[in-house]
């Protein structure tokens, strides 16, 4: 429309003149942009205002705007007038899930319907409607559980209920996860099982091999008996008579046998008392002697070597009660004193070694042949 | 500026009484508003064009209190200006 029509369409109201007209439509339309330009608003009856709004980044710029006046706008939105917002439902938080859940109703159409009776108004509800919104929140549930079940340890899973193309229903959302009763015989179970059974039998094998152990079948672990304490039972023989006082030091070569094996009285007056057979235990110890025994053999047997002396003098009064003739004698080792025990003096390296072969049996500690150097 | 302003304003420039002015102006607001209203369009020289837009409904949240509620449809008046009065609303006076 340009000035021309605008006066005439003006002047068919009959307030003015056609030349009154035209010229205050001339100076409205030079106070217009003189007045936008200073970002003023101009407002015209009926019609509207004119504003400017600044725009852009580095360069602002006005830029024009219209609002209509109220009965303009009432005018322009006769169809839908008198309708105003629906609460159709609303989102509550669902723990359970960690999303969000739809608790609405359906919406009022009715109330709709008294205001207008314009079937574009429904076509344009439809597209709204709580169905598009249901729609919307299976398809969300439905990938978050997918999301989780791919997230989640095999022993979680429930068949493939869950990874089915059915739409989820209401109850499903607010259901527990499958339990491992509620997997059955699944492939996680069995994997389950298997593993229990593994566990099961190495518990058995260990409570066997501790039990074996425990008994003294088989030494797997712990302290190693000696074998002193089998050998100790001497025979129950009276004591010869022909003891002499000559007899009473242990001759070397019949020191390192046993009082079983040997039953020789003359070994040792005091290992072979006329007395039955009992355990070492309960037999008292005899002092340990603390120097070699006589002789002119220049080898002995080291059995063992002690930093104190009342442990060595223990481990010399058990090999004299075995039958041996042990002494502890002291040494130094860079500066520090150690206390050996030693069994019998012999005449060559051969017999020194043939009595280490048999003390080791009774022995825990590694053997060797020494030679005595007084 | 209130339309009063308007009206003195005009009527100083133009040497028109302002019952003349405030007449003439109330008969062109009525004039454009009829011819949007009934046309759906209206076009003015060097201002811009006026059309009547739809508005379809949709669906609104409200954040705070996790409402959903329908907004309804409307029409509505859209201002399109010319290029010619962008230029003269930014041309230094």
């Amino acid at each position: 429309m340009n000035r021309t029509e605008l006066v005439q369409r003006c002047l068919t109201k009959g307030v003015a003149e056609a030349g009154e007209i035209e010229r205050v439509v001339h100076f409205l339309h030079e106070y217009l942009f003189s007045s936008l330009r200073r970002g003023q608003a101009v407002s015209i009856p009926g019609f509207g205002t004119f504003r400017t709004r600044l725009a852009g980044v580095k360069t602002f710029r006005r830029v024009p705007s219209f609002e209509p006046e109220q009965s303009l706008a009432g005018r322009v939105n006769d169809r839908f007038r008198g309708l105003s917002h629906i609460v159709t439902g609303t989102y509550q938080e669902a723990s359970a899930l960690g999303g969000l859940e739809y608790t609405g109703r359906p919406a009022p159409y009715d109330t709709i319907l008294e205001h207008t009776d314009t079937q574009r108004i429904l076509d344009t509800f439809k597209e709204v409607r709580d169905e598009e919104f249901e729609r919307q929140r299976a398809e969300r549930q439905r990938t978050q559980q997918q999301e989780e079940v791919h997230t989640m340890p095999r022993l979680n899973l429930k068949d493939d209920s869950l990874e089915s193309e059915e739409p989820l229903e209401s109850d499903q959302s607010t259901a527990p996860p499958p339990t491992l009763r509620d997997v059955g015989g699944g492939g996680g179970g069995k994997g389950m099982s298997t593993i229990l059974l593994v566990v099961l039998i190495l518990l058995v094998l260990a409570a066997a091999a501790f039990a074996l152990n425990y008994f003294g079948v088989v030494h797997l672990w712990g302290k190693k008996a000696p074998e002193v304490t089998e050998a100790i039972p001497e025979p129950d023989l009276p004591m010869p008579e022909t003891t002499t006082e000559g007899e009473t030091a242990p001759p070397e070569d019949a020191s390192l046998a046993p009082a079983a094996t040997i039953p020789e009285p003359a070994a040792s007056p005091e290992v072979s008392p006329p007395v039955t057979a009992q355990p070492r235990a309960t037999t008292p110890s005899r002092p340990a002697a603390t120097a070699p025994p006589t002789g002119e053999g220049m080898f002995t047997v080291q059995v063992s070597s002690w930093e104190t002396r009342a442990k060595a003098d223990e481990e010399a009064a058990k090999l004299s009660a075995a039958g041996y003739s042990a002494y502890v004698q002291e040494g130094s080792v860079a500066g520090e004193v150690w206390y050996r025990v030693r069994v019998g003096r012999y005449g060559s390296m051969r017999e020194a070694q043939e009595a280490a072969t048999q003390l080791e049996r009774v022995a825990e500690s590694a053997i060797w042949v020494a030679q005595i150097s007084e | 500026m209130a339309p009063q302003d308007i009206v003195n304003s005009l009527s100083e420039s133009s040497g028109l009484s302002r019952q003349t002015v405030s007449e003439v102006l109330n008969a062109l607001g009525a004039v454009l508003a009829d011819e949007l209203a009934e046309k759906g369009v209206l076009r003015l020289d060097q201002i811009g064009e006026f059309v009547v837009d739809h508005r379809s409904g949709r669906r609104g949240v409200n954040t705070e209190t996790k409402e959903i509620f329908v907004i309804p449809p409307q029409d509505y008046v859209l201002y399109l200006p010319a290029l010619e009065c962008v230029e003269r609303c930014n041309t230094p006076p």
